[in-house]
Formats: C-alpha cells, structure tokens, sequence
C-alpha cells in the first residue's frame, strides 16, 4: 500500500506512513462510532475489521500500534465510564487480548502469503527464462486452438510487427504447397487426441522460409485434452546441409554412371564401326572388280565372302553386348512390393520436394506379394520415376505432380503405374522410345528404358506406355505374384 | 627412285585393313600394309614414295605420334589419318602437325581415292624437287674454290669488271671462270643461276 507514496516521502515519512494509517482509521472510526452512539460491541467488532485490514497490509508494529490504539479508543469512548479508562467491564480485558492476538495473527499469515507469492513470481520469472532461452520455438494452446503461450524466439521469428498470433492453427504463415497437409495432420491429431510430429516450411519475420520440425503433444486423456503443448525446430540449416549432401552424392552418381555408360556406348560404337567399315570398303572394292574390263569375278568372289565374314563379325559383336547387358545375375525372390516402393520413394523425395513435385501414391491394401529381383524392380520403378521428374521440370503452369500405384491385376499379377502431368511424349512414338539409344533428353543415354523393358521382360512381365489422361505420360508394368511366376 | 607408287597401310583391325587392300588393289594401286605401328617404323625407308593410310587409334602407338616419329626420320610420305571416331580437337591436332588429310571410318569410295590421288601427287612433286635439289647440289660440289668465288659475286649482280677488280684479277679470266660456272651447274642463263644459287640457299656479297 505505501508504494504510491514512497515515490515523494523520504525514508523516516515512509516509515510512519502504516502508524499514521492505523491512527488515522481508528480516530475516524472512534469518531463516527461516537457520533453515531454505536454499541461497545459493535464498535469493538469494527475495530477489529480495521485491525485485520491494517495488518494485512503493514507490518507487525504498526498492526500492534493500531490494536492499542483501537483498546484505548473503545474503552475510552464506547464503555462506561466514559472518556477515561478503566479496567471495569470483561469487555476492557478481552478487547486487547483478543485485539493483539488478530494483528499478529493476521500480519503472520500475510506474511506468509507475501512470501510465497514472491516464491511464485520468481518461478515463474525463471521459468520464462527458460521457455525464452531454450533454443526452440515453444507454445502451448487450449483445445480450441488459441494460443495461450509462445515464447520469445516464437514471436521474434514470426515477428513483432505482425498481428498476435492468437491462433497458430489459421495464422501460422505455413508455405502454401505445404498449408493443406499441415492442417489435415493437425485436425486428424486433434481429433484423436494424439501427439504428432511433422515438418513444415514457415515464413520468418524476414519473409524467409525456414524449415521447422513441429513436435505437437497434448496434456490429458484423448476425450478430455486439456492443453496442446508444441516445440518448433528451426532444422532449415540443417536440411540443406543435407540436402546439398544428398545432391552431390546423387550428381556423382549420375557422373560415375554417365561416364560409364559413355564409355560402353563409345567402346560399342567403336567394335561395331570397325567390321562396317570393312564391309562399306569391300562393297566399294567388289563393285570396281565387277568394273573391270574383264570383270574379275575371282576377286569379287573372295571380296563379297570377306564381306559376310565382316557382316557375321558385327552380329556376334551385337550378340555379344546384349548378352552382357540381360547377364542374368537375379536374384529372384518373393517380395512385398509395396515396402519395395515406398523404399524407392524415400531415396527421391529430396529431389521431389527440391523440384516442386508432388506425388500421390495409392497402393492397394491387397496386393500380394511379387517374386523377382527386389533390387531391379526398385530400379525401373525409380528410373519411371526419374524421367516423370524431367518430364515435370519444364512445367510451370500447372501443379507438378506424379501419381504411383500399385494393384492387383488379372490372374496372378501387379499391376504398377508412374503416371506424371508433364510434357509428354509429344512426336516421340511408344515403339521408339523403349529402342536403346534413343533419347528425347539432350543428355540422355537413351538405355534407361530399354534396359527397364528387358528387365520386366526377364521377370515375365511386360512394360509399355500411353498418353497420360489430360497431360503427361503414363508407364505401367505388370509383376508375376509368388506362384504364378514360370 | 620414281617408280609407281605404293600405298602403305597401317591398321591393327584386320578385317579393315584387308578390305583396304583389296579395295586399293582393285583401283589399281600396289599395297603394302602393316598391323602395327612398329611394324611400320621398322621398314620405314626415306626413298618410300606413295602415301600413307594410317588408324589414329592404334594399340600402343598413338597415330599421331607415328607421324612426328616419321618426320623425325625424315619419311615425308603423306598421311591420311582415318579413324572410327573422328572428334575435331583430334583432327585439327593432326592436321596441324602436317595430317594430309583425315577421313572417318566408313569412307567413301570416292573420298578416299581422291584423297590417295592428292596425296600422292603432292608426294611426286616433293619427290621431284628433293631429286632437282640433289642434282643441284652435285654440281655445286663440281665447281672450284674460284669458280664458286666467282659464282656468288654474278648471282648478287657484279660485273665481270667489278669481279676482277674484287678478286685481283683480269677481266678475261673472270670471263672464263664464268662460263665455266655456267657450264657446270647447266644454267642456260644468268637468272636461271640465280635460281639454282637461291635453291642452294647462297647468298653472295652485294654489288658495291
């Protein structure tokens, strides 16, 4: 109470202020008491209010003071004889006692109270501290939604100038390919009362977007959720660290295979080059020796035998390299093909997410399980997925998405479907694009496809491909199920 | 030395190598092929006359190095590079080291004939004028300390009058000297000296 005055009174004032108070609401209450001829015991019962009140809020001796005062003040005015004390009526005794005992009482209890109040503020102040300085970003929310708590490094990334964020479920400024998914999880999580973890990119008070990782939990039973607590990770640095990682293993590899591959190709070139070449010389030779006047047929016999000696040599080269390529290593098995895809879609889903692509994948509940090369049907289901993603890269008017699914199909096969609304085949025709060697990419090997048809081919299956519903492309292959495969 | 010419072929692939036998044999031309490099450079001689079909993708010896192996012993056949997989930086490389020219696999009839023609006709003509060289060169050595004095002093433009003041000695003399020079290198007339001692690479001190 005596905080608005200690800002003129000096110290020795300050200190007097509570027995001041206490005279002064004793005299003023004596007064009207007085005046108003009240009776000893309910004067003495308004004295005591005045005590209790003057010590809740004072000290010990100036709660004292005030009893004494109050003492004197009855036994003066309100007991007979009037206007002098005298120890002659019960009242007189009991009075003082009972007058002391309620200050100090009272002024105890307050003081407890002062203390644990003060306990509580500094807890609290320090567990402010500590949701403040804890490196994370931290809420907590009634059932409703609204928030009831965000911490400093919270509202310093969303930002001072922004409106309150009372909401994070509406107002979060979540990246827009990202907003709907954030909020189907949140409400499938609210309504079953259960934690959830997700990662989301969110705009920062500097309009950038930060990638966090949001752990939400709730307080209480799944009907009855009292509170949402929620930890917010600022992991962006982090996953592009990793995500540049990721890219420079993957352009490796690219590199490695590329070269590779470069190098096949012109090894292959070179072998079937050398015997053609041969042949285009003796045909040239074979028709000078027919030219000839006479023509010399014993030379032109001998040139054209050379010549389907060099024809025989380039189909065993031919021969030869489709043997290495369909070189049957497989190792074939039965395998849940679902598991197999959702493998292949964790190794491209940086790549998908880097390149704004958005895949759907649908994969019935009954699929059985497929026998072949695990490993080989990852790869051609990756290398569909690979090409949908270039196909995708140049649009830009529509939504990038890939649609994988996986279903029964006819009498002991799976079917599987990469479907993509990007640019399509346009000229290309379905008989070509399975040829090696060709290519619709500036950079492309043109092997990807072929070697993905003769590996489906190897395991009985067959892949082929049609004009994608509105946009794109669609491939699909088919597996043998365990049991039907020969 | 200049008989017909012979077409020298190496290549390592046999069935490309026969066929440019054959077919060089069907146009006319005597053939000589190798399936090596080395096999080549050991028979190597600087009287070869006729080209060379030469693979740029050998097996041990780079083709191109063939070539300044061959310069470097003085073999002047000209090359036609053929290869499987002709690149540009590579064919400029070789025709910058003096590739008469550089055809891929598979050639053309024509192409490649006319390639053979040229080349060989170039290598005639250098044939030809090595042979003049030679013979230059002989007669030079014919010519005596004077006469040779006398030589360098009429192809730079002296009179004989000048020469013999210069030399010491009488116009006549001079004269004498001068026509035997004529007579020796077969020079019918005074530019005609000035060529051969061009040729020679003599240069004699100027009129004065």
């Amino acid at each position: 109470m005596t905080r608005k005055h200690n800002v003129r009174l000096g110290p020795w004032l300050h200190h007097l202020v509570p027995y001041a108070v206490g005279g002064v609401s004793v005299a003023a209450l004596t007064a009207a008491g007085f005046y108003l001829k009240v009776h000893s015991t309910t004067a003495a019962l308004l004295y005591l209010i005045v005590i209790v009140l003057v010590a809740l809020r004072t000290g010990a001796a100036p709660s004292a003071v005030t009893a004494l005062l109050a003492y004197i003040g009855l036994d003066s005015f309100f007991t007979a004889p009037l206007f002098r004390p005298a120890m002659n009526q019960p009242l007189d005794v009991v009075a003082p006692i009972v007058f002391l005992t309620t200050a100090f009482t009272i002024n105890r209890l307050a003081a407890k109270n002062r203390q644990s109040f003060q306990e509580i503020q500094s807890l609290q102040d320090q567990l402010r501290l500590v949701m403040d300085t804890i490196p994370g970003l931290v809420w907590s929310e009634s059932p409703n939604g609204s928030v009831e708590f965000l911490n400093q490094r919270w509202r310093d990334f969303l930002g001072a100038s922004s409106a309150p964020v009372t909401d994070l479920r509406r107002n979060l400024p979540v990246h827009p390919a990202e907003a709907d998914a954030l909020a189907e999880q949140w409400q499938q999580a609210r309504e079953r009362g259960r934690a959830f973890e997700t990662e989301v990119r969110v705009r920062r008070a500097d309009g950038v977007y930060r990638r966090l990782r949001l752990h939400v939990v709730p307080a209480g039973e799944r009907e009855q959720v009292s509170k949402w607590y929620g930890l917010g990770t600022d992991i962006e640095d982090w996953r592009q660290a990793e995500e540049t990682l990721a890219r420079l293993e993957s352009e490796l590899a690219l590199v490695a295979r590329r070269t590779l591959l470069g190098e096949l190709a012109a090894s292959i070139a070179h072998e079937i080059n050398q015997p053609l070449s041969a042949i285009v010389t003796n045909g040239n030779a074979c028709l000078r020796w027919l030219g000839a006047t006479p023509p010399n047929l014993p030379e032109a016999r001998t040139t054209v035998t050379a010549i389907i000696r060099d024809g025989n040599r380039a189909a065993e080269i031919i021969a030869r390299i489709r043997a290495m390529l369909s070189r049957t290593e497989l190792k074939k098995a039965s395998f849940d093909l679902g598991a197999a895809l959702v493998e292949v879609l964790s190794l491209i889903r940086n790549d998908l997410v880097r390149k704004g692509v958005t895949i759907h994948t649908r994969l019935a509940p009954d699929i059985p399980p497929v026998f072949g090369d695990r490993v080989q049907c990852q790869q051609v289901v990756l290398n569909l997925l690979v090409n949908a993603v270039e196909a995708l890269l140049p649009v830009t008017e529509r939504r990038r998405e890939i649609r994988l699914s996986a279903e029964p199909y006819g009498d002991g096969q799976v079917l599987v479907t990469v479907e993509d609304n990007g640019v399509g085949l346009g000229e290309a025709h379905e008989a070509d694009i399975f040829d090696a060697f060709y290519t619709t990419k500036p950079d492309g090997m043109g092997l990807g496809l072929a070697i993905s048809r003769s590996i489906i081919e190897n395991h009985g299956g067959r892949l082929w491909c049609v004009a994608g519903d509105g946009f794109g492309a669609k491939f699909q292959f088919t597996l043998l199920t365990e049991g039907h495969a020969g | 030395m200049m008989d017909s010419p012979i077409v020298y072929v190496v290549e390592d692939d046999v069935s490309v190598r026969q066929s440019l036998e054959n077919w060089l044999r069907a146009v006319g031309y005597r053939v000589v092929s190798f399936a090596s490099a080395e096999a080549f450079l050991s028979a190597a001689r600087d009287e070869m006359f006729g080209c060379l079909v030469l693979d740029v993708r050998l097996p041990g010896v780079d083709g191109l190095d063939v070539q300044s192996r061959l310069t470097a012993a003085g073999v002047d056949l000209p090359i036609i590079f053929i290869t499987g997989h002709g690149d540009i930086p590579m064919s400029v490389r070789a025709m910058k080291a003096g590739a008469f020219e550089f055809l891929t696999k598979p050639f053309q009839d024509h192409e490649l004939l006319q390639a053979i023609e040229q080349a060989i006709a170039h290598h005639r003509l250098c044939c030809v004028q090595r042979a003049e060289l030679s013979a230059l060169r002989q007669r030079y050595a014919t010519l005596t300390a004077r006469e040779r004095e006398v030589m360098a002093l009429v192809v730079a433009g002296w009179l004989n009058k000048q020469i013999a003041a210069e030399l010491g000695t009488s116009e006549i003399t001079i004269k004498v000297h001068r026509g035997q020079v004529m007579r020796k290198m077969q020079a019918a007339s005074l530019p005609e000296l000035v060529r051969a001692a061009e040729r020679l690479g003599l240069s004699g001190p100027s009129a004065a």
